[in-house]
């Protein structure tokens, strides 16, 4: 028998109290500091009463004083829904006006929303999910709505900071800010036979043509089983998806164009090059939207840095196809306006 | 000190969340860093609490509630890194060594230390959790349980079955010196 088995808890208890007093940061936490006040200056904190829920939840359900807010909380729910039907009722329709920009927008509405009715998100407010979203800079208009961290969560998986322009719409994944998903209107492309100004379909058959050590995947159009998330698209169109997974150990940093397939920007824009190489993982949505090529890349970043070198400061993942097809899913009912 | 910085951050006054930061983000990422035994994981744990810490904070009606709360949140940033990466990742978990000598050495001998340490590491994420919780962060068992969102008769065994575990993974842990000394 050890020692250890005889030890009286007291004794255990002061033990690891001891052991853990000694614990510390072995870390600098600057850049943590930094971001976290990069993230929260100008972000919108939630009223009390949106954020309450949450809290109560977590709260021991033997604390009395929890329960008389309980009773409060569904009076005054009571209350609210009583007050909105007579609104309703003495109003009708007329309540149907343009809803204030502040105001989260229905997610089931009927009617396709615009968006006018959509929070840009480049105003560095903090997204809900479901919250109708656009870019003030994208175009075409696009609207899209943010899913939650997880189900049912209140989180949504965007870092704060996004980056855009008339081509370009970054959405990155708070893991580092490092992986994301990508809107792109090319403003040409250079991608084997493809040509300057390819559709959906000769652009994937381009990419499929790339020589890849682990394949490249034609998961097919659109419409194919599996080939998008189910609620990514709130309209149809026309569109080819392709998968191409690369592996770490083969990236090479410093070799530039590697495959001799790029997407470019609009010269003097300052959006990045992008390029389609094997070594790296990424997932591309290909569609024809108003006659015009849209790409909506997930990455586990790629190569769209000033140099090699850069890119590889940037750091670049090694995500496997679920973990591209949850950055597909960083957003849902994506529609393309005019 | 603290109470006050969050009563201000709570009416929008980001200078003082900016300093609440300062003075909770090296316990909180140490919380975080003993519950999921990754560095990296620990920072993205705790800079997502503190970032929801502040769009939430005005629903934190008791100011005197403000650890138990900052702990809550980063239990479920702790619960949520894990759960990614799992679903990231197959590559195992890497078990550092917690103590770097960056803070004064504890009282104990080095070596029992390091059964502590390794005993520890032994544990599930929930035991590793309530046992951060009460002897690291020093929290009650009142506010442990609101911490992990669960009653506190329940945080009253999750102790206790810790404690029986990290008691067992020592005697494990101890006997392993002893067999190899067997062998030799």
């Amino acid at each position: 028998m050890s020692a250890f088995d005889t030890m009286p808890t007291d004794d255990l208890e002061r033990r690891l109290s001891s052991w853990m007093g000694g614990q510390g940061p072995d870390t600098d936490l600057t850049s943590t500091y930094d971001t976290i006040i990069d993230a929260t200056r100008g972000a919108r904190q939630r009223p009390w009463f949106l954020v309450r829920r949450g809290i109560r939840r977590t709260t021991p359900m033997s604390e009395r004083r929890f329960a008389t807010e309980r009773a409060l909380t569904a009076g005054l729910a009571v209350l609210l829904v009583v007050l909105a039907i007579g609104a309703g009722l003495v109003i009708g329709g007329r309540l149907l006006t343009s809803p204030d920009e502040s105001t989260p927008a229905p997610s089931e509405s009927s009617s396709a929303p615009t968006s006018v009715d959509a929070l840009a998100i480049e105003n560095g407010i903090s997204l809900s999910p479901g919250q109708l979203a656009t870019s003030r800079l994208f175009q075409p208009t696009l609207t899209f709505r943010p899913s939650p961290r997880t189900p049912g969560e209140s989180a949504v998986d965007l870092c704060p900071s996004v980056e855009s322009s008339s081509r370009s719409l970054v959405l990155a994944h708070p893991k580092g800010c490092v992986e994301d998903l990508r809107f792109i209107r090319p403003w040409a492309v250079d991608c084997g036979s493809a040509g300057e100004h390819p559709d959906a379909d000769a652009l994937a058959t381009a990419i499929l043509a790339i020589p890849s050590t682990s394949g490249s995947t034609d998961l097919g159009d659109l419409q194919s089983a599996g080939a998008v998330p189910p609620a990514m698209f709130a309209d149809q169109y026309h569109g080819r998806v392709v998968e191409m997974l690369g592996y770490n150990p083969l990236f090479q940093a410093d070799v530039v164009n590697r495959d001799d397939c790029r997407l470019l920007p609009e010269p003097g824009s300052g959006d990045p090059v992008i390029e389609i190489r094997r070594d790296l993982s990424a997932l591309f949505v290909l569609i024809d939207v108003n006659g015009e090529l849209i790409v909506i890349r997930a990455s586990v970043a790629g190569h769209d840095a000033a140099s090699g070198g850069e890119a590889q400061s940037r750091g670049y993942g090694q995500g496997g196809s679920e973990q591209l097809r949850h950055l597909l899913g960083l957003v849902y009912d994506v529609r393309f306006g005019p | 000190m603290q109470q006050e910085l969050a009563r201000r951050a709570r009416e929008g006054d980001h200078d003082a969340f900016s300093a609440l930061v300062r003075e909770t983000l090296g316990r909180l990422y140490t919380t975080a860093r003993l519950i999921l035994r990754d560095p990296d994981r620990a920072e993205d744990a705790v800079q997502d609490a503190l970032i929801e810490a502040w769009r939430d904070i005005r629903g934190l009606r008791d100011i005197d509630r403000l650890d138990a709360w900052l702990n809550r949140l980063l239990v479920r940033s702790c619960y949520r890194a894990a759960k990614r990466e799992r679903r990231r990742t197959l590559t195992e978990i890497p078990l550092g060594p917690f103590h770097d000598g960056t803070r004064p050495d504890s009282v104990l001998p080095l070596a029992d230390r390091d059964e502590i340490e390794r005993a520890f590491q032994r544990l599930t994420q929930d035991q590793r959790t309530v046992l951060t919780l009460v002897y690291f962060a020093d929290l009650s068992l009142a506010d442990a349980a609101v911490a992990l969102g669960i009653p506190i008769g329940t945080t009253k065994s999750r102790l206790h079955n810790a404690l029986i575990a990290l008691r067992a993974a020592l005697a494990a842990t101890e006997r392993v010196p002893e067999l190899k000394g067997g062998v030799a």
